[in-house]
């Protein structure tokens, strides 16, 4: 699942994913952080401090979002990954095309 | 007959792929396996069902095959769906780009058999590390 809210003092949107995003839970993650990049045209915090589990629809999700931030010139930071979820980034080349993170950072 | 293996049928649907994955990772845990390599095999597993599920045919069913070579501590797995195609062919292998990616990275071996188009199955195997 996610939970997202827009702090207005760094002018970002800060969404914390939770658990698994997978096959099942990807659309309602996707559909509810696009309407929130339309609504705050700002960069976006993608906070994987809870997240355990992320799969290819889940990170093809947020390829998607990355695109339509860019779109109003906004970037997408992931923040507290953990390392075995950054290898998934790392294998499929994702890393490179976003501002990355790990744990403890 | 006595054997090494669990074979898990479930049907076609996104929120059937939470008990694959549990099922993948207690199983190779069972055949030795570390957190990181249970890791692996867990997300690889799930990988080639979405590989299935994301074509345009009428995915009935998915049957997973686990299987323990005891000579060593191998897990093999074979991913295989049962539906309808209409016999119509299709050519959408880029759409199922990342899952390739993480399947062929995470596992030792990987082999997608695929016919008109159409991933049919797919088997995959991985060793534990001493």
């Amino acid at each position: 699942m996610v939970v997202a809210e827009y702090d207005p003092t760094t002018d970002e949107l800060v969404a914390s994913l939770k658990g698994d995003i997978d096959i099942y839970a990807t659309p309602e993650m996707k559909e509810k952080l696009a309407l929130l990049i339309e609504k705050h045209k700002s960069d976006i915090v993608i906070d994987c401090k809870e997240l355990n589990y992320i799969d290819s629809t889940g990170l093809g999700a947020l390829v998607a979002l990355l695109k339509k931030a860019k779109d109003y010139d906004k970037g997408i930071r992931i923040i507290n990954i953990k390392p075995y979820i950054r290898k998934l980034f790392t294998i499929t080349g994702l890393e490179k095309i976003f501002s990355m993170e790990v744990e403890g950072q | 007959m006595s054997r090494d293996g669990v074979t898990l049928l479930i049907p076609a649907q996104p929120e059937y792929l939470l008990v694959v994955r549990l099922t993948a990772a207690g199983l190779a845990n069972r055949m030795g396996l570390n957190i990181e390599e249970i890791e692996d095999v867990k997300t690889a597993v799930a990988e080639a069902c979405i590989m299935l599920m994301n074509q345009p045919w009428e995915l009935e069913d998915i049957t997973l095959d686990f299987r323990h070579a005891t000579d060593a501590d191998v897990f093999h797995a074979t991913v295989q769906g049962t539906g309808k195609t209409d016999g119509a062919t299709m050519d959408r292998e880029q759409e199922n780009e990342l899952s390739r990616y993480l399947l062929q990275a995470l596992m030792d071996d990987a082999s997608i058999h695929s016919e008109d188009g159409y991933i049919k199955s797919i088997s995959m195997m991985k060793k534990a590390s001493l």
